[in-house]
């Protein structure tokens, strides 16, 4: 009985003292891909809906943010967002993407498309930052994947500390 | 190789992270019955742990179940909470108690393997065109960060109890009674979310 004591004491204390937590997902999945047919390149980004959701409303003052029904002022949010935290360039260059659709694709997920056609000009390397949602959360990491053509890798992984990433292309 | 790399890391990185402490604090909960002379126990409980993880792993990011994110988190710590409290009230010489153990970290470890898939399947999230092989090497990861934590664990035990003499039961008690309060601690949180 006296050795059971201690259990409950050691329950306690760390009840008392620990602020445990089960694993937080904090995280972006985005995919950058090159279609050879239509020349273009695509950048889709997923969030969790709740966790951009209540950034975006604390960053804009907005309230209630339902990505099943956005409307003009909130995809501007939404493109204004990313372009500010999510830079692609391409020779030097800062790509301008396009917002093409904003929408639920499963529960909680909601994914962000954008596009732009690619120049003529060669692209022989692309440097990327990723920032996506550093700036709410300190242990948000953006796993990007890669559909590129002449890239030697097919996976990034962006934290607040290492949040930029320069690869070899070929289109 | 450097993709299948990648997610050798993502796997030891997700379950030795301090910031999310679940899976590591119910191997060490489940570890903490026994000596350093059943090492051997210690190994197949670990399997046993490792085959109900690996089931529910795929089958979730396959999609073949579907599970309900929030319920699995709540789960995972209530794994915790049980294991701590079967070590502290169980009879302490029993042999059908061993395969009884055995059989608790099997049936947990698919709990734990559905919390996995959540981490492994945020990563995805239908971009990646090959799951299969990220699934291995993540799966790989995870082994190799379980094995990791098996052995800090079982030295610092061997420390603890071997240099400075506490004996087994209390620190079996000390393990469990700590870890048991910070499992309730896990389950109010998600429960207040």
């Amino acid at each position: 009985m006296m050795l059971l004591r201690y259990a409950v004491v050691f329950f306690v204390l760390a009840l008392l003292t620990f602020k445990a937590n089960a694993h937080p997902i904090k995280m972006t999945t985005s995919k950058l891909s090159y279609d050879k047919k239509t020349n273009e390149l695509t950048l889709t980004i997923n969030f969790f809906e709740d966790d951009f959701s209540a950034h975006l409303e604390k960053l804009y003052h907005r309230r209630n943010i339902d990505f099943a029904t956005v409307d003009d002022i909130e995809s501007s949010m939404v493109a204004g967002y990313v372009a500010k935290k999510m830079l692609v360039k391409a020779n030097k260059k800062t790509i301008a993407f396009q917002l093409g659709s904003i929408k639920r694709v499963e529960e909680n997920v909601v994914q962000v498309k954008f596009s732009v056609p690619v120049s003529d000009v060669k692209i022989k390397s692309l440097e990327i930052s990723n920032a996506l949602l550093f700036d709410a959360f300190a242990e948000q990491v953006n796993t990007m994947h890669l559909d590129l053509p002449g890239a030697t890798i097919n996976v990034l992984q962006f934290i607040p500390s290492d949040s930029f990433k320069v690869i070899k292309v070929n289109f | 190789m450097d993709e299948f790399v990648f997610y050798i890391k993502q796997g030891i990185n997700h379950i030795t992270d301090w910031k999310g402490l679940d899976h590591m604090l119910f191997i060490i909960t489940l570890c903490a019955v026994y000596k350093l002379s059943q090492w051997r126990n210690i190994l197949v409980l670990i399997t046993a742990f490792t085959l109900g993880h690996s089931i529910t792993l795929a089958l979730t990011s396959l999609n073949v179940i579907q599970v309900n994110r929030r319920l699995v988190e709540t789960l995972i710590p209530i794994t915790i909470l049980l294991t701590a409290m079967f070590n502290v009230f169980k009879p302490q010489k029993s042999n059908s108690l061993v395969s009884l153990n055995y059989l608790m970290a099997l049936s947990f470890g698919l709990i734990h393997g559905m919390g996995f898939s959540s981490f492994f399947k945020s990563m995805m999230m239908g971009l990646s065109d090959n799951i299969i092989f990220p699934l291995l090497a993540f799966n790989i990861g995870i082994e190799i960060g379980q094995l990791m934590i098996v052995v800090v664990f079982v030295l610092i035990m061997a420390l603890i109890t071997g240099f400075f003499k506490v004996r087994h039961r209390e620190w079996m008690l000390f393990i469990s009674g700590a870890g048991a309060g910070m499992a309730v601690g896990m389950v109010v949180k998600v429960l207040a979310e």
